[in-house]
């Protein structure tokens, strides 16, 4: 009885997995609705995901922040994301408080993801850290930074159930070197393991995120003692005073022009 | 694609080229035609589109069968006011609109139309 009867939930199941994609699939990525969320002035529905990578799409391209945001469907003004609603309660997201979560930490490492590495390989020894079979080691900081990454790369606050996949895989990965002493590519494999591991979820940026996961890790260092020693390397100066120096440098330029021009 | 019934463009049959982004449906697909069609809203040379749901009117909720009906409305209805082929605006908004159907009808024949043999 246990068995029949489990097998016809599972085939109810079923019936409704492959029903709800066709009679209502989330408008932007056009799968079964993942997280409902609904906008508060026109009820149209979405994955919570998939409406708030569109928010942060939107919001990017003005400054400030808009305090609402047209429907994609329906092009109607709406100010927050109702989601989570579980009979009485609900939780309401405000287009305008968005990414509160991203410090300047994780803008800066999203800027870093669009430049290129440089040297950094060298500075942080990377050929030594495969060759001393470093990766062995555990990370103290491997969760942390992981956290701050995926966060600054899909712009999503909570990203645990894909730090937990990640660090999941390298476990796997030393797992399994701890056990095969003398393997040749073992650096194709740690970047073959993870690369699969991350692509789901950040697509195209996978490749320079296994990238600079092995650059940290091979750093040894803590988060702010990487960043520094990243920002010393690509001398990544903050925006605002690269404009301060250039307002004050035309004076300095002049100056020796005119000098220049006298001695000869 | 068909060329829609009732335009300059009927019984021809256009080709186009979609280039679909890693981010999409965040961001547009690029769309352009590949045959030569005469229309001011397209690009004589190059087949880039003046469309705004391609560019800042987008929405992530537009599909890629939604993007060519857009497309086919477009042939239809063109937007003379903002023109990528001046020729095809200038001949509609000076009001000839013999002319432009004619030279339309033409580049039809030679550029979407099987040869006859």
């Amino acid at each position: 009885m246990d068995r029949h009867d489990r097998s016809l939930i599972e085939q109810s199941g079923n019936n409704e997995e492959q029903l709800s994609p066709n009679s209502n699939p989330c408008p932007i990525c056009l799968g079964p609705i993942k997280c409902e969320a609904y906008l508060d002035q026109c009820f149209h529905n979405f994955c919570y995901n998939c409406i708030l990578q569109w928010i942060n799409v939107v919001s990017r391209k003005c400054m400030p922040r808009p305090s609402s945001v047209k429907c994609p469907l329906c092009k109607a003004d709406n100010f927050s994301v109702i989601h989570g609603y579980n009979r009485g309660s609900f939780q309401r997201h405000y287009i305008n408080e968005d990414c509160i979560f991203l410090s300047e930490a994780h803008k800066y490492r999203s800027q870093c993801y669009s430049t290129e590495t440089g040297t950094l390989g060298d500075k942080f020894d990377v050929l030594r850290f495969w060759k001393l079979r470093k990766y062995l080691h555990p990370n103290r900081w491997l969760h942390d930074w992981l956290r701050r990454e995926l966060q600054a790369l899909t712009l999503e606050e909570d990203v645990e159930v894909i730090v937990h996949h990640i660090v999941g895989s390298i476990d796997i990965f030393r797992n399994r070197q701890k056990h095969s002493v003398g393997a040749v590519d073992v650096k194709e494999q740690f970047i073959s393991l993870i690369s699969e591991a991350a692509r789901p979820f950040i697509a195209g940026r996978t490749e320079r995120f296994v990238n600079e996961l092995e650059l940290f890790l091979a750093s040894g260092l803590t988060i702010d003692a990487f960043d520094k020693v990243y920002m010393q390397q690509l001398s990544c100066v903050p925006e605002e005073t690269v404009e301060g120096e250039a307002s004050e440098h035309p004076h300095h330029d002049r100056h020796l022009y005119v000098f220049d021009n006298d001695s000869e | 694609m068909q060329g829609p019934s009732e335009t300059p463009y009927e019984g021809g049959v256009f080709q186009l080229a979609f280039a679909v982004p890693e981010q999409y449906p965040l961001q547009p697909p690029q769309v352009r035609f590949l045959t030569k069609i005469f229309h001011p809203n397209v690009h004589f040379k190059t087949g880039e589109i003046c469309l705004d749901i391609l560019k800042n009117a987008w929405s992530p909720a537009w599909t890629l069968q939604s993007v060519c009906r857009a497309i086919i409305a477009l042939m239809a209805h063109p937007e003379p006011d903002s023109p990528l082929n001046c020729d095809s605006g200038n001949l509609l908004r000076s009001g000839d609109i013999r002319g432009f159907q004619s030279m339309a009808k033409m580049y039809t024949r030679l550029a979407a139309m099987p040869k006859k043999r």
